[in-house]
């Protein structure tokens, strides 16, 4: 089920179906390795619906989604 | 001699800027932080005859921008810059550990038609934890030399020396990687990178750091014992530096006024000239310990997380994670705090923390708070054994620091409205911090701090001795010397200046000498010390007693809470206003920070005067 990534739990894999928002947004979070296809793993949420920290193949990143960053996952 | 030019480009982080100080031996920093390197830093290399230039650009990610400083590598890649010329060869560098996003840059460079080389940092740390990295199938996939080094240790170098004077670089062949978006690059570079570029073992090291740095329970305590050595080391061990610089700028006072046998002329080098350049140094200390911390925090990874802890509290403000690092730099000064505001990629939220930082407290606050404090507020015991003075010290910290995250947010909802931004950041793996690296900083922010802050106080304390110490009054030989240099003052043009200024304050409860003290003040805020000194010396000379009790006497209660309030808001300070124009590109900000401080301490102070 595809659905956004800062509503899934902390811990679960997913995969990038696609990024949606703002181009120079969805665009640097692509640089940064999140491009559709890749698996990504969230590994915790900072309190009060603060961003969270998600591990790629070989990185971490720290990402705050908002309306102009939609990052649609598939569990 | 040919005009050869060689520009150094990556992705941020990669270890680009430690490989350029490494290649030419000029110094420039390297930071953790994407995005440090702002202006671009020119070197050189030379060969007997042969000397290449070459440019370290700021990072980017493709040949799209996202901000000023990417735009100005774009420009000059594709040789549209109206300054630097296009480069002859690319020293492409790329990181072993990161290589999928290095590789999709690769086929934006590719496409250029410019000879590249490709380095290859962070290969040992692959090898170490059991990864692969074959840059001999590299090279013959890419069809440009690929060489591996250890900036770190200055390893490989010697082989990239020759490799650009033997003109080694090839022009790849365009990479067509289907369309343009950064999906279908980052698709080519994992079948090029394909068996031949494999991560070992985790860095497990990091993970468990982060483990204890990013919990929010363990995260808070930690954040909390940076927070509090940070301002220990810029107040506690500041103080002593700056107690010495004071020393030595009287000895050389002292030295100079018994060598200057004119009395203008003397007045002018000890008060004017030597007076100006020790209010500059005595800023050094701070902003050299300052900037050593920040450094090691951005270098060490921390601030970074730092960043990510903070995000959601700095968004009540409408601010994000990134606003946080000026905004703690200004508690000590504004002058690096607004410097550092650069690493905030959005235009909107970069504006809105500059117009803040001159509201976080800033040590020079520190003395006029001190004096006044000590002078009018009760040395007396609250509830639960506080003292009502280091209460009301603690209650002006929040007080500023609420007050300049309040505009912050006013700004956000008017003048700098638009979508919240999204927050992004690579967390870079833990290291330790280069000490070349810190003490490269440190010499930087000195001397930047030297030549665009240092210039104008010097300037604005000349300025400001003609107005205290013009025209000359024929001393009456029976006064002391304190008396008569009071009697200078009472018939300067600076005090000429206070009472007819003084109606403005008036309802504020300023008197023409507490107006000429809060005026002096706008050459640097700690100067009110001195001027009270100065504005109250016969008043000193005969009662024997020290300043503060001279102003105990001599200013209500009432008087003294409205200038601290003042203190607390206003922006008296012409370096700040400097470098805000200077980070910002225009007087129009300064200007407006300084009618929005102004009006917010004007109205503090009356409501404190008239409430009390």
């Amino acid at each position: 089920m595809t659905q956004l990534l800062q509503h899934l739990p902390v811990g679960t894999r997913c995969r990038v179906v696609s990024l949606e928002g703002d181009s120079a947004h969805t665009r640097r979070v692509m640089e940064l390795g999140m491009v559709p296809g890749v698996w990504c793993t969230i590994i915790r949420k900072a309190p009060f619906g603060g961003p969270l920290e998600v591990a790629l193949e070989v990185s971490r990143l720290g990402v705050r989604p908002t309306n102009d960053l939609r990052i649609y996952v598939e569990a | 001699m040919s005009a050869h030019t060689i520009a150094v480009v990556g992705v941020p982080n990669v270890g680009k800027s430690t490989l350029f100080n490494e290649l030419t031996g000029l110094q420039q920093r390297v930071g953790n932080f994407p995005g440090v390197t702002v202006e671009p830093m020119v070197g050189s290399l030379r060969d007997g005859s042969t000397s290449l230039t070459v440019i370290d650009l700021p990072g980017i990610y493709g040949l799209t921008a996202a901000s000023e400083d990417e735009q100005l590598t774009i420009d000059v890649l594709r040789g549209v810059h109206p300054s630097i010329p296009r480069p002859d060869v690319i020293v492409h560098v790329v990181s072993a550990d990161h290589p999928s996003k290095c590789f999709g840059l690769f086929a934006e460079l590719s496409t250029l038609g410019i000879p590249m080389i490709v380095v290859a940092t962070m290969v040992d740390a692959v090898k170490a934890r059991g990864g692969v990295f074959d840059d001999i199938t590299l090279h013959h996939r890419l069809g440009v030399p690929i060489l591996p080094v250890v900036g770190t240790k200055g390893l490989g170098m010697g082989e990239l020396r020759d490799a650009l004077f033997s003109h080694a670089a090839v022009t790849p062949q365009p990479v067509d990687v289907g369309s343009s978006t950064v999906e279908a690059r980052a698709a080519w570079a994992r079948t090029i990178l394909d068996d031949v570029v494999v991560q070992g073992r985790a860095d497990s090291t990091t993970m468990w750091l982060d483990r204890i740095v990013l919990n929010p329970v363990g995260g808070a305590a930690v954040f909390m014992l940076v927070m509090a050595l940070f301002f220990q080391s810029i107040f506690a061990w500041a103080q002593p530096l700056m107690d010495g610089i004071d020393a030595l700028m009287a000895v050389v006072s002292g030295t100079a006024a018994q060598l200057i046998g004119n009395d203008l002329a003397r007045s002018f080098v000890v008060k004017g000239l030597i007076g100006g350049v020790g209010s500059i140094l005595v800023f050094l200390p701070q902003i050299i310990i300052l900037n050593v911390l920040v450094t090691i925090l951005e270098e060490c990874g921390y601030l970074a997380r730092a960043a990510f802890l903070v995000d959601r509290a700095m968004g009540v403000f409408g601010l994000q994670g990134r606003s946080f690092i000026p905004l703690l730099g200004s508690f000590a000064c504004a002058i690096p705090g607004i410097m550092s505001a650069r690493i905030i990629p959005s235009y909107r939220d970069r504006m809105a923390t500059i117009m803040a930082t001159p509201l976080m407290t800033c040590s020079a606050r520190l003395p006029v708070y001190t004096l006044l404090i000590s002078s009018v507020v009760p040395a007396v015991t609250i509830i639960g054994g506080f003292s009502l003075q280091a209460v009301v010290m603690a209650g002006l910290y929040v007080l500023g620091a609420l007050s300049g995250l309040l505009v912050a947010l006013v700004l956000k909802r008017t003048m700098f409205r638009g979508a919240v931004v999204p927050f992004m950041i690579e967390f870079p793996p833990y290291r330790v911090p280069s000490l070349r690296s810190i003490g490269v900083t440190m010499i930087h922010r000195t001397r930047d701090f030297i030549t665009t802050a240092g210039t104008v106080i010097l300037a604005f304390s000349i300025a400001l001795w003609i107005l205290t110490e013009l025209p000359r009054t024929q001393p009456d030989a029976s006064m002391t010397e304190l008396q008569q240099q009071q009697q200078q003052l009472d018939n300067s043009f600076a005090a000429d200046l206070g009472r007819t200024v003084q109606p403005i304050f008036a309802p504020l409860g300023f008197d023409w000498r507490i107006t000429l003290g809060v005026l002096s003040s706008y050459a640097a805020r700690e100067t009110f010390v001195s001027a009270m000194g100065q504005i109250y010396a016969a008043d000193v000379a005969e009662s024997d007693a020290p300043l503060r009790d001279v102003l105990h006497e001599q200013i209500p209660i009432r008087t003294g809470l409205s200038i601290l309030a003042f203190y607390a808001f206003a922006l008296q300070c012409i370096s700040t206003m400097a470098i805000m124009k200077r980070e910002t590109g225009s007087w129009k900000w300064p200007a407006l920070a300084f009618g929005i401080t102004f009006v917010m301490a004007y109205v503090a102070s009356f409501v404190v005067y008239n409430v009390f």
